[in-house]
């Protein structure tokens, strides 16, 4: 395998000096130790390492793809476990012409905003869903995009096999050939190319249906082989507002996801936005019933995913403000969500030389209102319907809300200052997803957020052969709550010269009984599309998040190193 | 052209298939020859154990049946605290410690580690992949199914037969087992016999859902092993119509094989003895049963 990596590289630049068309690429390698740290609870095992090398080779209208992966001693409690081992995890071969798009082997998709189909790649949530099998695009005339796909998913590895190189895992059943093969079909249209070409309103509507086979081996409950997805779509603008409406169902889907009931599925997402120069708001509402969808009934966690659920919350970056993260909840929420944006102009009295940018966000999330179907069962009963469920009556759970108001204003030519201020109510009691000390119960965490961030503009460095360009950045945060493991504190700065940076932080959990300090420092260098990064520190037990979509992560002491680089 | 227009639309049709399901949503009961054991991994701390419990209780067992006696069900299940999980670990609220040295290592020897999240459960002790033999509970039907049934839908033979012999002194809380082994169908290779004691009826305090329930009855709970762990090689070749005797243990219900079984404690007759027949290459049970332990 590693010879067939140093042939493709050394060819690089061959096919690339010669009129053979491009051979594109990324690389990625991360590398991490683990030694014990009995304050913050982490264990040593040995050395993880990880990383993926991707190679795209174009020539005319045909590209060929694949990506090798690597884990090698993943570390227990990360989320990862299954994807130990070493293998090409991705291949495809793709003609794209303008009016048709054939790929044949491992691809990836969305529909809409994907409440009935998404897959993509994310290696540090452990997510790749990949369909393996056939594609078609087609643009018959100018406005109208019609795909239709076929294919069974990836998951992780074949665990068949227990050397450490692997062949992707796909679902399999002697009997029946089908098993774990998802169809899809969706049609968009863009009618102002299509029809109404002088309109000065943008209309595009669009329209998809999913089926996934599978066979029926449950000898306890009689199963559906064949569960299908339909999802109807508008999105108008005009001038500036633009208003978009996300409709899906799904019939009886009886999964580990849902605990075996036989309700039918509903998901809704319905978005306005409106914007002029200085100023936009847009408001969003949201309401997901039994809506998980996989083509596998009874995988879990990050298996065999079909659909996506979009998280109506800010997605955050800040590292106090990401640990009490939402986790999306397919089998039923509702929640909505307000953005409002807004620039005090330049120049005012309020809005300062630069003006000033004032963000606000609010967001929630509750359950969905459900009664029992009868007195002889209780609520989401296994072989059952399950509940009834009133598609406008809010659920008398909320599950989490959170304000955000970020303020950020240039002081002077080298000094901009944001201040941020997030309230967050996380019922952990419902969403179990933290940690807990010993005798210590899931809660609803009501905590407050205060952060302060610079941005600093430092002098050029001159040198003989030019100048060398400097900044620093600082955060201080600050996490008060009365749950859970209470207060923290967090500084961070961060120096830049040229291409280099070092940080140093600390995040000290001083509500906790041990009082932890989780302090990291950091050095990397930077160069175009190549990124080395040298980390010491520890890592706190948690959830990493992107996009409702969460992967535990272990307490850790020790180094790591990163390495990215695309050619 | 209108020929075309039904080829393309019944190809659809196949092509996006949909099937609704009308109640009633279970299947019918089956019957078995053989007797599975379900090893279940769970811990008091560990919420959806007690539904996991349910599963096993509610559908498994009266879903597979002894084709001979239709009142007794082809799986005989055990609860396993392992002490790799945190969610066994005692405290104020959880003061009751269900782990033992014997459980641990049956848990190790299936792959239960700190990070497996339970419930989980060991089905005859088939590997599952990735070295492990554990299932998630929503697979353990499928799992029994193929170890029970053909692909015609008819209950694979038994091979063993396993009587277990037991005698018991309540009073001095002795307890003398054997088991007596009847090869109904000849089998290759290597073959162990292993023997355990497990409990029902223990009240303690266990999670359920978000809810501690302090006097939740805990059954099927592991106790101690009585020939070792992982039990002892029979040492002999299994053909057919052969019938022989494991040699004779003993066993007091002392704190030197439980720190539970205390001078105060007084369940005995809510324990069973349990015996399984294993291949000692692939690991995989063959046959199991279990018997209350009294006197006849």
């Amino acid at each position: 395998m590693r010879i067939l990596f140093i042939i493709l590289i050394v060819i690089t630049s061959q096919v690339k000096g010669q009129d053979y068309g491009a051979l594109s690429g990324s690389v990625q390698r991360n590398y991490q130790t683990f030694k014990e740290d009995s304050t913050i609870g982490a264990k040593s095992y040995p050395r993880y390492s990880s990383g993926h090398l991707n190679l795209m080779y174009n020539y005319k209208k045909f590209i060929i793809g694949t990506r090798l992966e690597m884990y090698h001693n993943v570390p227990p409690g990360s989320g990862l476990i299954q994807y130990e081992g070493m293998g090409i995890a991705h291949r495809f071969i793709q003609y794209k012409g303008n009016m048709i798009d054939a790929t044949v082997g491992n691809f990836y998709d969305e529909f809409g905003n994907g409440l009935i189909f998404k897959t993509y790649f994310d290696p540090n949530l452990g997510v790749d869903n990949s369909i393996n099998g056939a594609r078609l695009q087609v643009m018959p005339i100018s406005g109208l995009y019609i795909t239709a796909l076929a294919g069974k998913q990836r998951n992780a590895w074949d665990t068949s096999n227990t050397n450490f190189d692997k062949k992707p895992g796909y679902m399999h059943d002697d009997d029946n050939y089908l098993h774990g093969v998802v169809r899809a079909f969706n049609a968009d249209i863009a009618l102002n190319e299509l029809v109404f070409k002088n309109w000065d309103s943008n209309i595009n509507i669009g329209a998809s249906f999913v089926t996934k086979n599978e066979s029926d081996n449950d000898p306890i409950y009689k199963v559906p082989e064949n569960v299908g997805a339909w999802n109807g779509r508008i999105n108008m603008s005009k001038n500036n507002f633009a208003v978009n409406i996300d409709y899906a169902s799904k019939i009886n889907d009886p999964s580990s996801d849902n605990n075996f009931i036989y309700q039918s599925g509903n998901g809704l997402i319905l978005t306005t936005n409106y914007s002029q120069k200085g100023l936009g708001i847009s408001m969003g509402v949201k309401r997901i019933q039994n809506m998980s969808f996989r083509s596998n009934r009874k995988g879990q966690f990050q298996e065999f995913n079909i659909n996506y659920i979009t998280p109506f919350t800010k997605q955050q970056a800040y590292s106090l403000a990401t640990i009490y993260p939402y986790i999306s909840q397919p089998n039923g929420e509702m929640g909505a969500q307000l953005d409002v944006y807004y620039k005090i102009p330049k120049k005012t009295k309020i809005g300062g030389k630069y003006g000033t940018h004032i963000s606000f966000n609010f967001s929630n999330s509750f359950n969905i209102y459900k009664t029992t179907i009868n007195d002889s069962t209780v609520l989401d009963q296994r072989g059952t319907l399950g509940y009834n469920s009133s598609f406008l009556k809010l659920g008398d759970t909320k599950l989490f809300q959170e304000l955000n108001i970020e303020i950020s204003r240039k002081i002077n030519r080298n000094l901009k200052l944001i201040g941020t201020y997030i309230n967050v109510i996380n019922n952990d009691k419902v969403l179990v997803s933290q940690p807990l000390l010993e005798n210590q119960e899931h809660e609803i965490i009501h905590a407050n957020i205060l952060i302060l961030e610079s941005l600093i503009k430092l002098p050029n460095i001159q040198k003989k052969v030019g100048s060398l360009k400097q900044s620093m950045r600082t955060e201080f945060q600050h996490l008060s709550t009365k749950q859970h493991f209470g207060n923290w504190a967090m500084a961070l700065i961060e120096y830049k010269l040229s291409k280099w940076f070092f940080s140093f932080q600390d995040m000290y959990n001083y509500g906790h009984p041990d009082q932890p300090h989780y302090y990291s420092i950091s050095s990397g260098y930077n160069k175009g599309v190549h990124r080395v990064a040298l980390t010491y520190g520890k890592q706190r037990k948690g959830l990493f998040c992107v996009g409702g979509v969460c992967r535990e992560v272990p307490a850790a002491n020790g180094f790591s190193i990163s390495i990215t680089s695309s050619f | 052209m209108k020929k075309n227009i039904i080829y393309i639309g019944t190809i659809l049709l196949c092509w996006f298939a949909c099937e609704k399901i009308d109640p009633p949503y279970t299947s019918d009961i089956i019957p078995a020859g053989k007797t599975i054991l379900i090893e279940k991994f769970t811990a008091h701390e560990c919420q959806n154990c007690p539904a996991a419990s349910r599963i096993i209780e509610n559908e498994l067992k009266p879903t597979f049946l002894n084709t001979n006696d239709t009142s007794k069900s082809a799986i005989i299940s055990v609860s396993i605290h392992p002490a790799q999980s945190n969610l066994t670990l005692t405290s104020t609220n959880y003061n009751y410690d269900f782990t033992t040295d014997g459980s641990n290592q049956v848990a190790n020897y299936l792959g239960v580690d700190e990070a497996t999240a339970l419930p989980i459960g060991g089905i005859n002790r088939v590997e599952s992949g990735n070295g492990k033999r554990l299932w998630s509970r929503d697979k353990w039907s499928e799992q029994i199914t193929s170890l029970l049934i053909d692909e015609e839908f008819k209950p694979l033979p038994k091979n063993i037969d396993i009587e277990i012999d037991l005698s018991v002194n309540t009073m001095a809380r002795i307890l003398n087992v054997s088991a007596t082994i009847s090869v109904l169908n000849s089998l290759e290779g290597n073959y162990s016999l292993a023997l355990f004691v497990m409990e029902d009826g223990i009240i303690a305090p266990q999670k359920d859902g978000d809810e501690l329930i302090e006097n939740y009855k805990h059954d099927h709970v592991y106790r101690c092993p009585i020939n070792g762990w992982n039990g002892e090689p029979l040492n002999i070749t299994l053909t057919k119509d052969l019938v022989f005797s494991s040699t004779n243990k003993t066993i007091v219900f002392n704190t030197e094989n439980n720190t539970n079984w205390t001078s105060e404690w007084n369940n005995i007759n809510n324990c069973y003895v349990v015996a399984y027949v294993y291949n000692s290459q692939t690991g995989v049970i063959e046959e199991v049963n279990k018997k209350r332990v009294q006197n006849e």
